[in-house]
């Protein structure tokens, strides 16, 4: 019996012996084949996925030149990053001229900070002239860059006279400090912005007079001689 | 005809269903080497055309890369532009009284045109219009309040104060409340 039993064993122990290493070796090549097939797959997934991120960057910025022709630095004049007071002084004074108003008092606050890293100054200043043109005056500041808020005012009247004692804010804002990393997303120009960004290009820029040469063409005296 | 002939001494000789076994037993490892040979092709396969797929996105994304960083400049624009105008929205969207001026002008008119009555002082804020208005006689204050009451540019008109005085006449505050 255990002669029979020892031969039945020593029959069946190199068939099964193979079938065991088979069928080992096939579900290892499965598994670790299926795990390392979904992990390529997956990553791949992730890969396209960033591919398409660029993609959409790369569009986005090609289209920049077509949306946003020519220079924009005009934008840090709409809201200036310095020198807010500077604009908004040199327009209020433009406007009172162009109106034929006479200015007086004239003072300007402290900068304050807003929302956002908005900050605004106030400029107070008085006003006088004819009624229409104060108005007209008023109005021009709401189509004036750098952008300003007319904050309050109060108008009184004297014979055929009007006086505006009136608050501006106006704003500025500081420049961004970085652009987004390389693999950052980038947000187009909505239309909305686009629309904002064409209705701002309309807006009066505020003028400096230059300085001119004198043109006095007699000889300067030499003042080492 | 063949005649099969065992040799082998009967105590030595396997059994029948030791034979059967191994018989399916070893059916079983030739399904299983198939299986084996068909998964590993496949994966190969797969592992191949994976791997290609993914050399071909390495290569599209650093072309990509080259592409955005030699488009620098415009990102700049971009990015300087996005940021000036979030915050010219925010300039833009608070209160102030640049849009009141044409409304409290249409409202200055009506008083000027009418006869015996002046503006003597008006405050604008953003949160509404205060006027201080004169009025020489009650037929010019009847005269001026109807059409003031058909003027749809302001959400309320409240005659917050009226006073008289002998020497001038009817003096009447009117707030002018806005829209928002």
């Amino acid at each position: 019996m255990n002669t029979n039993l020892k031969n039945e064993i020593n029959f069946l122990i190199k068939p099964v012996a193979i079938m065991f290493v088979v069928v080992v070796l096939t579900l290892t090549v499965a598994v670790l084949g299926f795990n390392k097939i979904v992990l390529i797959k997956s990553e791949n997934e992730q890969a396209k996925e960033k591919e398409m991120v660029f993609q959409t960057k790369a569009l986005i910025l090609e289209q920049v030149e077509t949306v946003l022709p020519g220079d924009i630095t005009f934008l840090d004049v709409v809201l200036p990053s310095r020198g807010s007071v500077l604009y908004g002084l040199s327009q209020i004074k433009n406007q009172a001229i162009i109106y034929n108003l006479f200015l007086s008092n004239v003072k300007s606050g402290t900068l304050i900070p807003e929302n956002a890293g908005v900050s605004k100054v106030t400029i107070s200043f008085e006003a006088e002239g004819e009624e229409q043109n104060v108005y007209k005056f008023l109005d021009s500041f709401s189509t004036l860059l750098p952008l300003m808020n007319i904050d309050k005012v109060s108008l009184s009247k004297s014979a055929s006279l009007v006086r505006a004692n009136v608050s501006i804010n106006v704003f500025s804002a500081e420049l961004p400090k970085k652009i987004p990393a390389l693999t950052g997303v980038v947000n187009e120009l909505t239309t909305k912005e686009v629309a904002l960004l064409k209705e701002l290009a309309t807006y009066t820029l505020p003028q400096f007079i230059e300085p001119q040469v004198s043109e006095t063409t007699g000889q300067k005296e030499d003042p080492f001689n | 005809m063949d005649k099969r002939i065992n040799l082998i001494p009967t105590e030595m000789a396997v059994p029948a269903r030791a034979v059967k076994l191994a018989k399916i037993i070893n059916k079983f490892s030739t399904i299983a080497t198939i299986l084996l040979i068909l998964a590993s092709v496949i994966l190969g396969s797969l592992f191949f055309y994976y791997s290609l797929e993914r050399t071909k996105i390495k290569n599209n994304t650093e072309s990509l890369i080259s592409k955005i960083s030699s488009l620098e400049k415009s990102e700049q624009k971009l990015v300087l532009a996005k940021d000036r105008l979030a915050k010219i929205k925010i300039v833009r969207d608070s209160k102030s009284v640049n849009n009141e001026i044409l409304r409290y002008q249409e409202f200055s008119n009506i008083i000027a045109n009418a006869t015996g009555s002046a503006i003597t002082e008006a405050v604008l804020t953003s949160k509404g219009t205060d006027v201080s208005i004169i009025f020489v006689d009650s037929a010019s204050l009847s005269e001026v309040l109807s059409p003031l009451s058909k003027l749809t540019n302001y959400k309320k008109i409240i005659l917050s104060s009226l006073g008289f005085n002998p020497n001038t006449g009817f003096l009447a505050n009117i707030l002018l409340q806005y829209e928002y």
